[in-house]
């Protein structure tokens, strides 16, 4: 049970450590953290790797 | 100086050396005259720190390992002859101040050369190891008397070393070791039968199978040793000294698997009835001393001891054997100035080896002979910024590159081999400064800005001075880290800085001060699990007894505050059970394999139940729900529970041109990155 780190696209920022939920709502990429903490940013989830638990998202 | 270290303060010989003093500086690997994993060369950095040691009354230096061929470049020590001519130089300074110094070189390393992931790769695949081979030859660096697993990388097997490298070896120390001596060196070291180390493994019957005249009986499996020094005195002459770095015992109960203290266990490596002959044979061989320990890269926490271990935890198997020499034995392993001045008193050892205390205070012999011991900056055996090999499931080691190469710095004193990059000027324009927060970082960055010129006060909103650290140094065996605590109280008086304790600071604007130092810390995470808010309390509630734990204790999280807390508790005679989320405990960067494994193996012996890749999914009155990695589900009794799931910063305001952000309000770290990072800020206003 790995968690991901969410990267910004460009830049590769991080945006969230130990990412457990990420959702789509409307223009927004929803992730949540372990902790419940939640972020929600403007712009399209890119890519996911299961492996190397990587969420890249492309910030709008 | 109190009279119980007045033994210390007696001179010994080495054959017809005379040395004036009974404390020696340990050989630790970073403090190479000629360079760490680099091209050998003379080394200004480790010269200014060995020259500060021996100008604060250290008997005898003992520089860390040179190889004598080097792992960068692959030049054999003995050649490059320039650095011999600066190391001439430098050897009348270190006798003008009464210091000997011996050079400590290495046969190499064999399965215990700590791989990082590309090297792992390259001893890995042929074809990559032969490309590389000219900068690098990891096939060479890990080869052993035989094909052995590699003690850091999973799926690397050493290859058997050749009877011509051996004789290329040979040749190395007894060359190295003339050019040594013509250089005004007092003596050799030869690294070692010690620690698992490749002379090691040749002696050890659990890692060489060899069937030539190095393996099989007991003196094929102790010839190359002998071969060595018998080498360096036909080159130097009888009566040149030749040390011997020899751990008395291994304590290994398997590959990976070291022994508890106090353990009775089966010994796969040197038992003490070997060790006996052993110790004589090596002796009569032409040894003229013995610098001990105990342990190898499978038992590492005896070798390189954590918290952990107990004080002077090698003491009494080298007193042990030194019934059966007559030349000097020294003993090294969390050594205590009283003990080690008894010891030498009764007999039972002829010197006391200290290293990482003269890499948090340099000074400290100075310090003690002066009776001004409450000056002495204790050093908490964290290896955080000194010898920082770590190593989780998966990870060969997973140490930063700038670790690699710059070992034996210190977590608490960032002037020690970093001293061009942490140097204090004066304060061209004296300043105000507030700082907020009385933790470690807060009183670090006030004591730097104070010895700088400038005007600190801190705003502590609690009634005492130490922050979290108060609760980090709370278990017994952290009795150095409340030394620590009391050290920087001291400290904080000394330079006379003016603490408003009871003073929480809400909003920056209110301070009056031409500049501002966060220092605030960081608060603990929370997994919302059903169940955690009525029924788990913060590590910090168990540490700080502010409430009380029953007998079985679930621990969420086994990150180095769970296990050491798990530690505590299992020390405390309570049952503690650890569930972590990754696939191993205290899977982290910046943490020595030496500590980890210390923690690991005692769970392992203790039958201590640690769940990993599980997840806590609900916590009642007196039991939590555990998901293990298959999903299945298992009900554990918990009289308590911790949380202890990390840390978050939590800066007050954020930084700008006058407000700085230091240590875990900043971004959490440990001890290292609090402190260097208090030099980094104060160094700068």
């Amino acid at each position: 049970m790995c968690l991901a780190n969410a990267y910004a696209e460009i830049d590769q920022a991080l945006l969230m450590e130990n990412t457990k939920t990420i959702s789509i709502e409307g223009d927004e990429v929803v992730l949540k953290d372990l902790f419940g903490a939640v972020k929600r940013i403007k712009g399209t989830l890119r890519f996911v790797d299961m492996e190397e638990n990587r969420v890249v998202i492309a910030v709008a | 100086m109190k009279a119980e270290y007045e033994a210390l303060f007696t001179p010994w010989k080495i054959r017809d050396l005379e040395i004036k003093n009974r404390i020696v500086l340990a050989p630790m690997g970073g403090t190479c005259l000629f360079g760490w994993m680099e091209p050998n060369h003379f080394d200004k950095e480790a010269a200014r720190l060995l020259k500060k040691i021996a100008d604060n009354n250290c008997g005898l230096i003992i520089p860390g390992i040179a190889p004598v061929r080097d792992v960068l470049g692959r030049k054999w020590l003995y050649q490059n002859k320039g650095k011999f001519k600066q190391l001439a130089k430098f050897m009348d300074e270190v006798h003008a101040t009464g210091a000997k110094l011996f050079v400590q070189m290495t046969a190499g390393f064999g399965r215990s050369m700590a791989l990082t992931e590309p090297l792992a790769m390259l001893a890995k695949n042929k074809a990559l190891n032969t490309l590389a081979k000219p900068i690098i030859d990891a096939e060479y660096l890990t080869a052993a008397p035989s094909p052995l697993p590699n003690r850091w990388a999973d799926g690397v097997t050493t290859r058997e070393i050749t009877q011509k490298e051996i004789r290329e070896i040979i040749y190395a120390f007894a060359e190295t070791s003339r050019l040594c001596k013509e250089a005004g060196v007092d003596g050799v070291e030869v690294h070692a039968v010690h620690e698992g180390y490749l002379l090691d493994q040749f002696t050890l019957k659990y890692t060489n199978q060899r069937t030539d005249e190095y393996g099989g009986s007991f003196e094929n499996r102790y010839r190359f040793p002998v071969e060595i020094v018998q080498a360096i005195k036909s080159y130097c002459g009888e009566d040149y000294p030749v040390s011997l770095r020899y751990s008395v015992l291994s304590k290994t109960k398997a590959f990976r698997e070291g022994a508890m203290p106090g353990e009775e266990y089966f010994e796969i490596g040197r038992d003490m009835e070997e060790s006996e002959r052993a110790v004589k044979y090596l002796q009569d061989a032409g040894y003229d001393m013995l610098n001990c320990d105990n342990g190898t890269y499978d038992a590492w926490y005896w070798a390189h001891p954590p918290q952990y271990m107990p004080l002077n935890c090698n003491l009494e198997d080298v007193s042990h054997i030194k019934k059966f020499v007559d030349i000097p034995v020294l003993c090294a392993g969390r050594m205590q100035p009283e003990v080690g001045a008894k010891a030498i008193s009764d007999g039972d050892i002829d010197a006391m080896v200290v290293g990482r205390q003269f890499l948090a205070d340099p000074a400290w012999v100075t310090k003690l002979m002066k009776g001004k011991e409450e000056e002495i900056r204790p050093c908490i055996c964290c290896h955080a910024a000194c010898f920082d090999l770590t190593r989780h499931e998966g990870s060969a080691n997973d140490q930063d590159f700038n670790d690699t190469v710059h070992m034996c710095r210190c977590a608490v004193n960032p002037v020690s081999m970093n001293s061009r990059h942490y140097r204090l000027t004066r304060a061209k324009n004296p300043k105000r400064v507030a700082v907020i927060g009385g933790g470690i970082g807060g009183m670090e960055v006030a004591r730097i800005l104070k010895i700088r010129g400038h005007e600190p006060e801190i705003y502590e909103k609690s009634d005492k001075l130490g922050g979290i650290f108060i609760a980090a140094a709370a278990p017994d065996f952290k009795e150095n880290d409340k030394r620590l605590i009391e050290w920087y109280i001291r400290q904080v008086k000394k330079y006379h800085i003016p603490v408003h304790f009871n003073t929480e600071i809400t909003d920056i604007n209110d301070l009056d001060a031409d500049e501002v130092v966060i220092a605030t810390g960081a608060e603990a995470n929370h997994i919302p699990i059903p169940g955690a808010e009525e029924y788990a309390m913060d590590a910090c509630d168990y540490l700080l007894e502010k409430k009380k734990v029953g007998k079985n204790v679930v621990i969420i999280g086994g990150g180095l505050t769970g296990c050491e807390m798990a530690l505590d508790l299992f020390r405390k005679g309570k049952k503690p059970v650890i569930v972590e989320m990754k696939n191993d405990l205290m899977a982290v960067k910046n943490l020595c394999l030496a500590n980890s494994s210390y923690l690991r193996d005692c769970f392992k012996t203790n039958n201590v139940p640690v769940y990993l890749e599980s997840g806590v999914k609900e916590i009642g009155k007196d039991y939590v729900i555990v998901e293990e990695k298959n999903k299945k589900i298992t009900k554990l009794k918990a009289d308590s529970v911790i949380m202890s799931v990390g840390y978050h910063s939590t800066p007050i305001a954020p930084e700008s041109k006058h407000v700085h952000l230091i240590g875990d309000a900043k971004k959490v770290g440990n001890l290292r990155t609090v402190i260097w990072g208090a030099w980094d800020t104060a160094m700068k206003i």
